[in-house]
């Protein structure tokens, strides 16, 4: 039971990361490649004032959110004028220099040793050490997020978002201000990322920088697409198929290491099949453009 | 509903490397009224809506607009202080229902982010109100019963109605329209028609077209300018432009026949 619960938890997370992208790529067509790098500056921040200045869960949330939101907005405002490709590019950059940042950066992060002994994650000061208990918190979270998303997409913002997402010649001889559209769902998006990196930073009470790289970043837009864009269920959906499909595996009897072997395998044929079979993703509406 | 403006180009000029697209334009477009420009293809009339809307900068001269100067603001500027305009393709959104798009059309205080989020009744308010006008204007337009539908299921005329339906919803007082007919039958081209006089009747509306549709543009318009060449070669009234050698001219071949039919 402990280990669905922990599975279950990883999936929260990675939900929450998921729906902060579909924001940003599947409602504003913004394909940022600087995903991981926010989840990481999130995780990291939470980690250092949880050790460092002992804050509880809820006050390194809420600063992580913080600081994350402020680079979004520093790292946004140059780069989201960018046409796409460009803009791409720069994302890309911003993977690449948060990973090496995390990496050099000894007096802060710690370096390549990463931060150990984040706290137990404690609610108002009941410490929730199972990880049962844990996944009632994740869930929480996961829930709000997902309720959240819903409110922003389905209200004028959402409407003017999609419509800057498809056209933003259009937007502005409408008079909307798309750079400042763009740049605040960078932040919300960065925000998102955040939550879902303090989160993880609690999961698993030790961070290093090889957990932030380019390779969550193409985990998370993987789950994002198989699941489908603009869709609540289909952030669900995607990561529940990524992590359950090897697990799956392992209960039908394959031993693990095999099933660890043949994961790549098994992401690979999934992408190939719901590209063909589903471009939209599997509770999709929107395609990624 | 907003009253038209005034609009006033003061030798306006736009160069591309060395070519000139636009070349020192001068003209007025007077307030509830319907102006056209016509000319050859590549004459320079969609370039000087680019320039008119903000999407281009002018190289040099001067755009005023109800006496303000417009000249070096970004479109969304341009936009609030009441220009609207269509595109040569309808542009749709395709993903998005016909009643979204009126709906982005309006300027909502419920686009701010935390508004969104906190759904203060007075921004449910709002909300329920635009959904009512969109629909009335829609139905205005003759696309009411699609409401619901996605914008890339219209056919391409439907999506050119929707379009311009997008632009009345920001309420303009200025309207400029990009070769509205292209591709439309000719019931649709009546409606068409219809709809753009009751912009300036109805609702106030300055209207500047573009428009190859000689017929359109002579029933239309209260005041015609020719550009050839991205200059500006003749201006004038329906009648004293309909026989005018300068625009014959610039017509010859099929316009030339249609012109000469017409009397």
């Amino acid at each position: 039971m402990e280990y669905i619960a922990t599975l279950l938890t990883q999936i929260a997370i990675y939900v929450v990361a998921v729906a902060a992208l579909d924001l940003l790529l599947g409602y504003a067509g913004i394909a940022s490649l600087g995903h991981a790098a926010f989840i990481g500056i999130g995780a990291y921040t939470a980690a250092i004032f949880a050790t460092t200045l002992h804050l509880g869960f809820i006050l390194s949330l809420v600063a992580s959110i913080a600081v994350t939101s402020l680079i979004a907005l520093a790292v946004g405002i140059p780069t989201l004028r960018l046409s796409g490709d460009y803009f791409v590019l720069a994302t890309f950059g911003l993977g690449s220099v948060t990973s090496a940042v995390l990496q050099n950066w000894v007096d802060v992060t710690n370096g390549p040793f990463g931060i150990y002994g984040i706290p137990v994650l404690d609610v108002l000061g009941v410490r929730l050490i199972s990880p049962g208990r844990f996944l009632i918190v994740a869930a929480a979270v996961m829930a709000i997020v997902l309720v959240v998303k819903q409110l922003l997409v389905r209200s004028p913002f959402g409407v003017v978002l999609r419509a800057v997402g498809a056209d933003e010649l259009v937007a502005a001889v409408s008079g909307k201000n798309v750079t400042l559209l763009r740049v605040t769902v960078f932040i919300i998006a960065g925000a998102g990322a955040a939550v879902a990196g303090v989160l993880q930073a609690y999961d698993l009470r030790f961070i290093d920088p090889t957990l932030f790289t380019i390779q969550l970043t193409v985990f998370v837009w993987a789950a994002l697409y198989v699941g489908g864009c603009g869709s609540w269920l289909g952030n669900i959906v995607g990561p529940l198929l990524l992590f359950g499909m090897p697990e799956a595996l392992r209960f039908v009897g394959l031993a693990g290491t095999t099933v660890a072997e043949i994961r790549d395998i098994l992401y690979g044929a999934l992408l190939i099949a719901v590209t063909i079979y589903r471009p939209q993703g599997i509770a999709g509406t929107y395609r990624v453009r | 509903m907003g009253r038209g403006a005034a609009l006033e180009l003061d030798h306006v000029s736009r160069n591309f490397g060395g070519i000139v697209a636009v070349d020192d334009v001068s003209l007025n477009v007077v307030p509830e009224s319907i102006t056209s420009l016509v000319g050859p293809n590549g004459a320079g009339k969609t370039t000087l809506f680019n320039l008119i809307s903000g999407l281009l900068p002018m190289s040099s001269g001067a755009i005023r607009f109800d006496g303000r100067d417009v000249g070096g603001l970004a479109a969304h500027q341009i936009a609030r202080l009441g220009i609207g305009r269509t595109f040569q393709d309808p542009r749709v959104f395709s993903e998005m229902t016909v009643l979204e798009h009126v709906l982005f059309g309006f300027r909502l205080k419920g686009e701010a982010p935390l508004r969104a989020v906190l759904r203060d009744p007075r921004m449910r308010a709002e909300w329920r109100t635009a959904k009512e006008k969109s629909l009335a204007l829609l139905g205005e337009i003759g696309l009411g019963a699609k409401a619901e539908e996605k914008a890339q299921d219209l056919s391409f005329g439907e999506q050119r109605f929707l379009s311009i339906a997008r632009t009345l919803a920001s309420d303009p007082q200025l309207i400029l329209l990009d070769e509205p007919t292209v591709g439309l039958d000719r019931d649709a081209i009546k409606e068409l028609s219809r709809i753009i006089r009751d912009m300036v009747r109805r609702r106030g509306k300055t209207v500047l077209l573009v428009e190859h549709n000689l017929d359109v543009v002579l029933s239309l318009s209260d005041q015609i300018h020719l550009l050839v060449g991205g200059r500006l070669a003749l201006s004038g009234k329906p009648d004293e432009i309909r026989q005018h050698p300068t625009m014959i001219e610039a017509y010859m071949g099929m316009k030339y026949a249609a012109l000469r039919r017409e009397h």
